[in-house]
């Protein structure tokens, strides 16, 4: 494998029992890169997410993160940080900002182990990131949806990861909300050089975002880059 | 009122109300959280059947009732984890079947048994020293696991999964968790009994949502309002003569409805099932 690549799947097959979701998916992925993966709902997007986080084991073929197969991989938990879409969360959820962060610790600390100054230090440099530093006692129901979702990005840049998978991160967001989630997520790749991974509807966070795009409908149907994906739509 | 320190049963019945009452108002906080409040009501009902089918073959009703509450549970979880119906319908089933069951255990008794309907009704006046030992070992094993696990448990309650691609195990603290709640309440049953134990399991900890931004917060005065309701609800029983179950739960009803007065909070929507704002 080549040393930039970080990502590999191959042949990938994955689904549910009596359902396969994906088929035959096959890419690599480089460090930095910034990916979309757009298609239909129900055309295997979230699943892929899964068996990149290892959550889902493949039917077929394999995925490699960082050389490791992540299917039940305590190791690659803190390389790769997940967001899920806000509307699997809940708003009013009783807990203070500072909680919340800390919770991406959780690869590290385990059950018992109690968080260092260290780690309390990276707490605030993650909400730094996100510009949410003045907030970190507020509790999280006080937040509008998009402090909200910047509070779960800084959430899961807390461990270090090198690989960000998100999953709609401007849905159901205003535009000025959309537009800080917008500067948050190009900081993540311009500036912390991580891979980010985002599955979207979004048009424009894709347009002005994505260098990359995946778009699958159970299998691979296009991979290549932004603009390219842009001219087969406008052709 | 004092008076009711002089009867070494009360003094019995007072202990268990507040193991009891502190011990489901903790698990109470994750059941109000992830929107189980109908959990309770379910595996209160399976763990009934186990009960009457315990007096109908001269068992032990305690183990017969955390037997029939721990299938339930796992039942129901497994049912959940596959993704063949949500929990709600798991358990909507569970509790018609395992009523069902209790009822038919009942009728097969063929005569009245009152330390039975005890379990429907709560006769907490009736703990013997035996029971409170085996409240004292559940209050404190449940304890120790939630406290151990209270990093997971938190991460799970906020999202399932994230929590499971941050290295929380999952389904296992989800059947953890339910497997938890079937021994609490199966603790539960002398003390309120089968049809007011999922008072013990929403109310204080909704009463305690009201109050606090913050989960630790909630999780130590949910506590606090389950322990003091179970003692007050026993002593006002004690000194009317009314049934304790109702009487705690009532106790409870009325924190609830001070909270929600005194709430330094405005929310446009409750707590558990999804969310989309």
């Amino acid at each position: 494998m080549q040393t930039d690549v970080l990502m590999e799947l191959k042949e990938v097959t994955a689904g549910y029992p009596g359902h396969v979701a994906l088929k035959d998916i096959s890419f690599r992925v480089k460090k930095k890169e910034a990916i979309a993966v757009v298609g239909p709902n129900g055309g295997g997007k979230s699943t892929l997410l899964k068996v990149i986080m290892g959550l889902i084991e493949p039917q077929r073929g394999e995925v490699l993160i960082l050389g490791e197969k992540p299917y039940k991989n305590h190791h690659l938990k803190s390389k790769i940080a997940y967001l899920p879409q806000q509307s699997t969360i809940n708003p009013h959820f009783p807990a203070l900002i500072e909680d919340i962060v800390q919770l991406g610790l959780f690869s590290e600390l385990g059950l018992l182990k109690r968080p260092t100054k260290a780690h309390k230090e990276r707490v605030i440099a993650s909400l730094e990131k996100v510009d949410l530093q003045d907030m970190l006692g507020e509790p999280y129901e006080h937040l509008s949806g998009g402090q909200k979702q910047r509070v779960l990005i800084a959430r899961a840049i807390v461990s270090k990861p090198e690989i960000i998978l998100l999953d709609e991160p401007t849905t159901g967001l205003d535009v000025f909300s959309q537009e800080s989630i917008l500067k948050v997520v190009r900081e993540l790749t311009e500036e912390e050089h991580l891979t980010v991974i985002a599955v979207t509807h979004d048009q424009v966070f894709l347009r002005r975002w994505a260098e990359r795009v995946i778009q699958i409908q159970q299998q691979l149907t296009f991979d290549g880059l932004a603009s390219k994906f842009f001219q087969r739509g406008e052709e | 009122m004092l008076a009711i320190l002089e009867y070494t049963f009360l003094w019995r019945s007072l202990v268990a109300a507040l193991l009891i009452g502190s011990l489901c108002s903790f698990l109470g906080v994750f059941v109000v959280l992830k929107g189980l409040s109908f959990a309770g009501a379910g595996i209160a009902h399976g763990a009934f059947a186990g009960v009457a089918l315990a007096f109908l073959i001269g068992s032990n009703p305690f183990i017969m009732g955390l037997l029939f509450a721990l299938i339930m549970v796992w039942l129901v979880g497994l049912s959940a984890n596959k993704g063949n119906l949500n929990v709600d319908a798991s358990i909507g089933i569970m509790f018609a079947v395992t009523m069902a069951l209790a009822i038919l255990f009942i009728g097969l008794i063929k005569q009245y048994n009152t330390e039975l309907f005890g379990f429907l009704f709560g006769n907490i006046l009736a703990v013997t020293n035996r029971d409170l030992t085996f409240m004292s070992w559940v209050f404190l094993g449940v304890s120790a696991v939630l406290l151990i696990g209270y990093r997971a448990f938190y991460y799970w309650a906020f999202d399932e999964t994230m929590a499971e691609a941050s290295g929380v195990a999952m389904p296992q603290v989800f059947f953890l968790f339910l497997s938890l709640l079937a021994l609490a309440i199966v603790a539960s049953l002398k003390v309120v009994g089968e049809l007011l134990v999922t008072a013990f399991m929403v109310i204080p900890a909704s009463t305690a949502y009201q109050l606090t931004y913050s989960l630790k917060k909630m999780l130590i005065l949910s506590v606090i309002l389950g322990g003091l309701a179970s003692v007050l609800g026993l002593v006002l029983s004690f000194i009317w003569d009314i049934p304790s179950g109702a009487s705690i739960v009532l106790v409870l009803g009325l924190e609830f409805v001070l909270g929600t007065i005194f709430s330094p909070k405005k929310r446009h929507q409750g707590v558990g099932g999804s969310y989309n704002e």
